[in-house]
């Protein structure tokens, strides 16, 4: 069973989506309109990859699972972005990242689009609540400024205090804080302080309570704890996200956007020692060159079992939020999307998910949506994208498409779809935000088709894959010359092109 | 208050410390921020790392004034002969002893707190050069006035630094409360 990996997705992605999609819509109907509340729920760096009903071996989130019984799971949903940054600005704006131009490690959302989030869209409809456990992604919520009528400070369910920019004093100029102070005042154990003094004495004082926190609460994650910057329990999160709904008066869109399974992954020892004996073994696949200082197939494996471990850790959690939304009444009466801002790859010499290499892992995504009306599973297998999201919950919440918007509705909620349509998934972190895109990755899904690009100093590459047949990316075929590949490249310079149109005058 | 002013060590020699504390303070973290400028080219605008700047020398100020500070108490403290009595000189080794060590520490705090017994290592690695420097400084003239002479010119800080942390603090709060 373990060794024959994917084999079920193999078969599934033969049969034409439009088969599997047009009877399913007329079963489920149109979805409720105006619903009470619409919850996006965001895991942070949570590859679609490593969950089971997504096809892995490995049963890493069963809540999960339980959870989809009455919801739509789209299995091929694609991130914007390979991490937080572009993935979360594509979620918030439904805009690509050439578009929105948070490209960048630190950067933001251009001014042209810097209000055009979903926010914006839903504001004042619905009272609109932004959290995120990612310092990056609260950067951008701090971006969407009064559009969110209520923003979570970032460290709200840590178990310390580490952060200086989420301090209310900071509220009008967070970002120039954030860099200030997160970056460059204090590095946060990461290279030098920029403060001389302060900085070794604020370190010493934060690592004293840490040791302290270790004491207290290590001993459920094997000596550690989950941390950003600061430190948190899993639990917490879940129990913090459950008051937050509990107190909710009036239809509200909130934001969530927890860290959990972004590494360090510190799972509870007891899936460590479930996964480490379940012998899979993942086909062992070539170091890619834009991998820096690759790590071997050992290293990679270990660090993918801590990463399904605390995947299962986290789903564990989650399981009590699910029931929850079940027995407050939530599920039945509003719209809650869960799904990540990039994946997590554990293979090329590599793991992680700063690393520009666009294979399945890292940007193929979950996307699961309940809504009122869904009360059975359905599983559409078009290609989507995060940038779905906002025209999708536009249409949810009866509020007309805004026009600068690239993303579509998502199918079912949308019937009249194109299974062939194209999703892009794209990094240019390398590359200047105010420039044109000459240092980038861009990768293209087309129906079973992927062609990724690679354009960087020194290495410029086409990678072509059959994804029905070829699930792991391993066969390369740019040389045979697939009768699509021109189409496909000639739509990747096109799209290059034209957002380059601005910066070349 | 008579008492207090006699305790106080002079005005220049003040001076002559809150200048080698801003040059300290200040140069290391224009050397941090121009270390950080290539990769903020890349996504972001010159007034918004102007603004990052902008923190980064109002907080350097802050910093340079708490250390001085600390320095002109103690020495209110101190017997005069410790500390009071030729602060300028005293502080420019002091300040720079201890920068040093910062600059070797920050090194070694990475992820794990070091402990106790490390910690008081560290102290006996800085206290033992600082103190050394000091009693050779207050016991040799030649190098005391070497000392001195580093010290003075280093004050002129003072009026590079302090206006530019002064206008810094400004556009901070400007900022914070537009």
């Amino acid at each position: 069973m373990l060794n024959k990996r994917r084999d079920f997705l193999k078969l599934l992605s033969l049969v034409p989506a439009s088969v599997v999609l047009s009877p399913l819509s007329k079963i489920v109907g149109e979805p409720v309109k105006n619903a009470n509340h619409i919850i996006i729920l965001v895991f942070d760096a949570w590859s679609a990859e490593n969950v089971q009903m997504f096809g892995y071996p490995r049963r890493t989130m069963p809540n999960l699972e339980k959870f989809s019984e009455k919801a739509i799971v789209y299995h091929r949903n694609y991130s914007g972005g390979n991490f937080t940054i572009p993935g979360t600005a594509s979620i918030l704006t439904g805009l690509y990242p050439w578009t929105h131009r948070a490209f960048a490690l630190g950067g933001v959302i251009s001014k042209e689009h810097s209000k055009h989030t979903v926010f914006n869209v839903l504001n004042p409809s619905y009272k609109t609540i932004g959290f995120s456990q990612n310092v990056n992604s609260d950067t951008l919520i701090f971006e969407a400024g009064k559009d969110v009528e209520k923003h979570i400070p970032f460290g709200s369910y840590d178990l310390n205090d580490r952060i200086t920019y989420d301090a209310s004093i900071f509220q009008n100029d967070a970002y120039s804080a954030f860099l200030a102070f997160e970056n460059t005042i204090f590095n946060h154990e990461k290279g030098r302080d920029g403060s001389l003094f302060g900085g070794p004495i604020i370190r010493l004082f934060d690592l004293e309570n840490e040791k302290r926190l270790l004491q207290k609460y290590g001993a459920a994650y094997g000596g550690n704890l989950p941390n950003n910057y600061e430190m948190f329990a899993l639990p917490n999160l879940v129990d913090g996200f459950i008051k937050l709904l509990s107190e909710l008066t009036e239809p509200s869109l909130i934001y969530f956007h927890v860290y959990p399974p972004h590494k360090p992954n510190f799972p509870y020892p007891k899936y460590l020692n479930k996964f480490n004996v379940d012998n899979y073994k993942p086909i062992a696949k070539p170091d890619h060159p834009l991998v820096i200082g690759p790590k071997t197939y050992g290293l990679q494996n270990d660090a993918r079992l801590h990463y399904d471990a605390f995947l299962a850790s986290w789903d564990e959690e989650t399981g009590r939020l699910f029931e929850y939304f079940e027995t407050s009444g939530i599920k039945q009466n509003s719209t809650i999307i869960i799904t990540s801002d990039h994946g997590e790859l554990h293979e090329r010499g590599y793991y992680g998910h700063t690393a520009p290499i666009h294979y399945e892992p890292l940007v193929h995504v979950p996307l699961v949506i309940s809504t009122p009306g869904v009360d059975k599973r359905i599983d559409v297998y078009e290609p989507t994208s995060n940038i779905d999201l906002l025209p999708t919950i536009a249409k949810i919440a009866n509020i007309p498409q805004p026009a600068w918007v690239e993303g579509q509705v998502l199918p079912i909620f949308e019937t009249d779809t194109d299974p062939l349509r194209s999703v892009f998934t794209f990094d240019a972190s390398q590359n200047s935000s105010f420039s044109a895109l000459k240092i980038y990755t861009i990768a293209l899904i087309k129906g079973n088709r992927k062609l990724i690009k690679f354009v960087w100093p020194k290495y410029t590459k086409l990678e072509y894959y059959d994804l029905s047949t070829d699930p792991e990316e391993m066969n390369n075929l740019v040389d045979k010359k697939p009768s699509d590949l021109s189409q496909m490249e000639e739509e990747i310079n096109t799209v290059i092109e034209n957002a380059n149109k601005a910066y070349n005058k | 208050m008579e008492f207090i002013k006699k305790r106080i060590p002079e005005s220049n020699e003040m001076l002559m410390a809150l200048g080698m504390a801003l040059f300290v303070v200040h140069s290391w973290s224009l050397r941090m921020f121009f270390f950080r400028v290539p990769s903020f080219l890349l996504y972001m605008g010159v007034g918004q790392i102007l603004a990052v700047l902008a923190y980064m020398m109002a907080f350097a100020l802050l910093e340079s004034l708490f250390v001085t500070l600390i320095l002109i108490l103690v020495s209110t403290i101190l017997p005069s002969t410790w500390l009071r009595d030729g602060l300028g000189y005293k502080s420019f080794i002091i300040i720079l002893v201890a920068a040093v060590a910062s600059y070797l520490i920050q090194r070694e705090i990475e992820s794990t707190y070091p402990g106790i017994k490390t910690l008081l290592l560290w102290a006996v690695e800085t206290g033992a050069p600082m103190i050394a420097l000091l009693l050779l400084a207050g016991f040799v003239k030649p190098v005391r006035k070497v000392i001195q002479f580093l010290s003075e010119q280093v004050s002129v800080m003072v009026f590079i630094y302090l206006p530019i942390g002064v206008i810094s603090l400004i556009v901070v709060i400007f900022r914070l409360i537009f």
